[in-house]
C-alpha cells in the first residue's frame, strides 16, 4: 500500500504495519471509546474513521450492538495505521499529536471537548501510552 | 469486495443511543460508552452531542434556582423539569466537587420518588430516576419512559460545585440522529457555615442584642 504524502510529492510512504493483534484487544478499544462517537470520527465523513458496536456500522443492516464484523476491524486498522505517517516517523505522526493538548506536543484538534482538551489531558494517560506504544513501539 | 466497501460508506450509517443505563459502564468493545456519562463535566468532558446530531438544541428542560451561594454544610434539593413528557426524554446529570467526587449526591428512593418521576407519571409506575455510582462520581439519571421531573438533594461542601446536566429529546427513530440535545454546567459557590450552625434567624437576633448592648455602653460613656 502506498500513499502519497503532502511532504514529499514525488516519494512514496510505506504505511506503518503496527501490530494488529494490539490493536484489535487494545488501541481499537480505546478508539471506539474515546473517538468513535458519531459526531467525532464514528462518520463515513472522516478519513480517520472508526466502526464498531455501539457506534456507526459500516454495514447499517449490522445489529447495533454485535461485535465488530473483520471488515470493519480490518477498515479501522487501516484508517488508523494511515495515520500513523510522519515526517519522521510514527512520532510525529497525527495519530500520536492530535489527541493532546498543544503544550504537551500536540497538533491542534477540531474535536475538543467543552474543556478544551483534545482527548487526553496529559501524555501520562494510559489509554495514551496504550495508543502511543502501539503506534511506536515505545512509552510517550 | 470493494464495491461493497464503497456501497456501505454511502450508505446511512446506524448508531446506538445510550437510553440503557447499563451501557454507560459497558465496555466500549460490546458497545458501552466504557465509563463516560456525558454530562459534560469535567471527568467526562463530552456531553450527548457528541453522538445525537441533526436535532438541534432544545430548551426544554428546566432547572429550579438555587442560591447563587450555598452554605456550606446545608443540604440543598436539585429539581429539572421538562415540558412534553409524552417525547423521549433522556437525562443525566451530575454534581462535581473541585476533587473530583461528588458532595454526597442521594435521590429519592421507593415511596419517597414522586409521581412526576415515575415512569408516565403514574402514581404506582416504576421509577424514572435512578443513579450510577461510578467511583467517586454519582450520576443521576432518568429513563425516557414518560416522567416530567427529576430532583437529588446534595451537601454543599469543599467548595464550588459543578453542576454538569446532559440531556436528550429523541426523535422516536432509535437512531441519535434527529435527536435535540441540552448542555448546561452552572457553578455553584459555597460560602463557609455561619458560626452559630447556620439558623439566619437567631443570628440576626443574636446580633442585634449585641448591636444593641453596644450602643447602650457608647451612650453611657458619652454621658459620664
Amino acid at each position: 500500500m502506498a500513499v502519497a504524502a503532502c511532504t514529499e510529492p514525488s516519494g512514496e510512504l510505506a504505511v506503518p504495519a503496527a501490530d494488529p493483534i494490539v490493536f484489535r484487544d487494545a488501541v481499537y478499544p480505546i478508539l471506539l471509546r474515546d473517538c468513535g462517537f458519531p459526531a467525532c470520527h464514528g462518520t463515513h465523513e472522516r478519513f480517520f474513521a472508526i466502526y464498531g458496536p455501539g457506534r456507526t456500522r459500516l454495514d447499517p443492516m449490522t445489529p447495533i450492538y454485535d461485535p465488530p464484523t473483520p471488515v470493519e476491524m480490518e477498515l479501522t486498522y487501516d484508517r488508523a495505521r494511515s495515520m500513523l505517517l510522519g515526517p519522521h516517523g510514527p512520532e510525529d505522526s497525527l495519530f500520536v499529536k492530535k489527541p493532546i493538548p498543544l503544550d504537551q506536543g500536540g497538533a491542534g484538534h477540531r474535536g475538543d471537548d467543552l474543556y478544551g482538551v483534545p482527548v487526553f489531558r496529559t501524555k501520562d494517560d494510559q489509554r495514551y501510552v496504550t495508543l502511543y506504544r502501539w503506534a511506536t513501539g515505545r512509552a510517550p | 469486495m470493494r464495491a461493497w466497501l464503497i456501497a456501505a460508506m454511502l450508505a446511512p450509517a446506524a448508531a446506538s443511543a445510550h437510553s440503557d443505563r447499563a451501557l454507560f459502564d459497558d465496555p466500549a468493545i460490546v458497545g458501552g460508552a466504557g465509563g463516560r456519562y456525558f454530562t459534560g463535566s469535567r471527568l467526562d468532558g463530552y456531553a450527548c452531542s457528541v453522538c445525537h446530531t441533526g436535532g438541534g438544541t432544545t430548551d426544554a428542560f428546566t432547572i429550579d434556582p438555587l442560591p447563587e451561594i450555598l452554605e456550606a454544610g446545608r443540604r440543598y434539593d436539585i429539581f429539572v423539569r421538562w415540558s412534553h413528557p409524552e417525547l423521549q426524554h433522556s437525562l443525566n446529570f451530575e454534581l462535581t466537587l473541585p476533587n473530583g467526587g461528588n458532595p454526597m449526591v442521594v435521590i429519592p428512593t421507593g415511596s419517597s420518588v414522586p409521581r412526576e418521576s415515575r415512569c408516565n407519571q403514574a402514581a404506582d409506575g416504576l421509577p424514572a430516576i435512578y443513579m450510577i455510582e461510578a467511583g467517586v462520581r454519582r450520576v443521576v439519571g432518568v429513563e425516557p419512559c414518560g416522567a416530567s421531573m427529576v430532583n437529588a438533594s446534595f451537601v454543599a461542601t469543599g467548595g464550588p460545585i459543578e453542576l454538569s446536566i446532559g440531556a436528550v429529546v429523541g426523535d422516536k427513530s432509535e437512531t441519535p440522529i434527529g435527536d435535540a440535545t441540552f448542555e448546561r454546567r452552572i457553578t455553584l459557590g459555597v460560602r463557609p457555615a455561619s458560626p452559630d450552625g447556620g439558623c439566619a434567624a437567631s443570628n440576626g437576633g443574636f446580633g442585634a442584642a449585641l448591636a444593641v448592648l453596644a450602643l447602650l455602653r457608647a451612650r453611657s460613656r458619652t454621658a459620664r
